[in-house]
């Protein structure tokens, strides 16, 4: 049971605020690796709470969420599975033969695919995976990569807004909403599918004088890009059963992250791998940085601090013809913010406020879909504002061709117009069919 | 059998010497790198065909999906090699600074582990700060069939 702060802000709210701003500024900042700075900053929220009697050991252990870990852990060791049989490579050097030196049609198919492939894994593993073999082939067809590289990050984070797995803070907004895999997909799919539709014809149009017809064959061999085609069949099956129980998890009542542990198990027994180059692949960095996180953000709440900013927003939230604009306004905001910072400090954040609002009578299902859009669609602003973004820059410099590096300013000149139009289209979306978000 | 039985003497490449100069060395005496020198003749680096090739004309799309290359990609996506351009480069960008070496009083052994830890087919041998020369897989090969009269 929350207390009540008819006079203001306390003592132990304005100690938390201090600690998360602390750490908050050491992630940004980047003085310190992230993952670091969120464990040093959970280390002092416990410590200082515990002094101050607002925390405890057992309140950061529950304000962990660990469905949002599991999945996470239980995908990330499945792609480690799916990725060495060179399936991915495959698919791209299949598409760039049916693109017949069509460079439009080819940034299309390439796009297609990654945004395919980042609704139900990981978008930067797959982003990682596509920009070289991208590059190659742009380099084969003697254009510039460039537009394809930024293309598939865009659309890749794009792709990943539409489904509950597709992007962290969607996982992570799924759990605190209840949202299911099937909600989530049916809410957030035609929205995004519009964006990514329209943000195609977008960059296409920016980019028309990179992408002529060029009259070379893409010489490459795609029979050749798969090392193991037994392995690869086995790992397409137990990632077709996770996606098949993503669907269904709510009817048989179990977590995302249970049924994404089935399908491991599957590829476990059916591939039998080395422990060393399963548990290597995990990104235990990330995970770390996400429990940092949720124990920082566990501790400001537990403090009060977050249920007292829900309660200055709750008279603009309760009313309902004002939903709309808050809404939008969350979405905006979640945008822009996630354009500069890390949108997953923000989404953890954020989601306790959310939350908070509920228990005041606050119809937030439309919160929920606000904020998956805007942090899904606001990373593509700035080269900073999303992991696959910063991996598309490093690829373009790293590859050598004259003219493929992206600067900074190069990514925002295509990047903040991408972003404003997505989110123009999002939010009409989203005002037209509001009642569908209700 | 010692390695001062198989080391192959060489010269080594200073800071301002051009790639092909180092090149040449290499071909003459058949080795794979050769040590950097400081002014003072101190082995501070090493030049190497390998790291130069991939540095300068073998990007990390190309070498890392080359089981997928058809025979057209290597003289168009590679002109600077085609042209001789990068022999005229000077070295000093591209020496790398990591240097596996051994004494003349190590084991034969001592010098196949250090290149098969580092995955190289080479090592400096170096006494004190004095530069010998280099000790290749093949010189240890070569001279196991002259001892053997294999």
């Amino acid at each position: 049971m929350l207390p009540e702060y008819p006079g203001g802000l306390t003592q132990d709210m304005l100690i938390a605020l201090a600690v998360m701003a602390g750490a908050y500024l050491l992630i940004f900042s980047e003085l310190l690796h992230r993952t670091s700075a969120a464990i040093i900053g959970a280390v002092v929220m416990i410590g200082v709470g515990m002094v101050a009697g607002f925390y405890s050991q057992d309140l950061a252990i529950a304000s962990v969420d660990g469905n949002t870990i599991l999945l996470l852990t239980a995908m990330m060791m499945v792609v480690a599975m799916l990725r060495p049989t060179g399936g991915f490579e495959y698919v791209a050097v299949v598409l760039s033969k049916y693109s017949h030196g069509d460079t439009r049609l080819l940034l299309i198919y390439l796009s297609l695919a990654v945004s395919i492939i980042s609704m139900f894994l990981d978008n930067v593993t797959t982003v990682i995976i596509f920009a070289p073999i991208t590059i190659l082939i742009a380099r084969i067809l003697e254009v510039n990569p460039m537009p394809f590289l930024m293309a598939e990050a865009m659309l890749s984070n794009i792709g990943g807004a539409a489904t509950l797995v597709g992007d962290p803070p969607n996982i992570m907004i799924g759990t605190a909403g209840g949202i299911d895999f099937t909600r989530f997909i049916i809410h957030m799919g035609p929205t995004i599918f519009l964006v990514w539709l329209c943000t195609v014809l977008l960059i296409l149009f920016l980019f028309r004088r990179h992408l002529p017809k060029v009259d070379r064959p893409v010489d490459l061999d795609e029979r050749r890009a798969i090392h193991d085609s037994a392995g690869l069949k086995r790992s397409l099956f137990a990632l077709a059963v996770i996606i098949a129980l993503f669907f269904i998890h709510h009817l048989l009542d179990i977590y995302p992250a249970y049924a994404a542990f089935i399908g491991l198990c599957i590829v476990l027994i059916l591939e039998r791998p080395e422990p060393g180059a399963l548990f290597g692949e995990v990104n235990w960095s990330v995970l770390a940085f996400f429990v940092g996180l949720f124990i920082i953000v566990g501790g400001v709440e537990s403090s009060g601090l977050l249920h007292w900013i829900g309660l200055q927003l709750v008279d603009l939230a309760r009313d309902p013809e004002k939903l709309l604009i808050t809404g939008l306004a969350v979405m905006w905001s979640a945008a822009l913010l996630s354009a500069v910072v890390d949108n997953i400090p923000f989404t953890v954040t954020i989601i306790p406020i959310v939350l908070g609002l509920e228990s005041m009578g606050v119809n937030i299902t439309p919160l929920w879909w606000a904020l998956a859009i805007g942090v899904g669609l606001g990373g593509n602003g700035t080269h900073i504002g999303a992991t696959a973004n910063l991996i598309a820059i490093t690829e373009s410099e790293r590859c050598g061709i004259r003219g493929a590096a992206i600067t900074p300013m190069g990514w925002m000149k295509i990047g903040i117009p991408t972003m404003l139009y997505s989110l123009i289209i999002a939010s009409l979306a989203y005002s037209l069919f509001f009642s569908t978000f209700l | 059998m010692k390695l001062m039985d198989v080391v192959v003497p060489t010269g080594v490449v200073h800071s301002g010497m051009i790639i092909g100069d180092a090149y040449r060395e290499c071909v003459t005496h058949n080795v794979g790198g050769l040590p950097f020198c400081d002014s003072e003749g101190s082995v501070v680096g090493r030049f190497s065909l390998r790291h130069t090739f991939k540095k300068l004309c073998l990007p990390q799309d190309i070498s890392h999906h080359a089981h997928l290359l058809g025979d057209r990609i290597c003289s168009e996506s590679a002109p600077e090699v085609v042209n001789g351009d990068i022999l005229k480069l000077k070295v000093d960008p591209y020496i790398t600074g990591h240097i596996a070496t051994i004494t003349p009083h190590s084991p034969v052994i001592k010098a196949l582990s250090i290149m098969e830890k580092f995955n190289s087919s080479y090592v400096f041998l170096i006494d004190g700060e004095q530069y010998i020369g280099v000790i290749t897989r093949m010189a240890i090969a070569s001279l196991l069939l002259k001892y053997h009269k294999f």
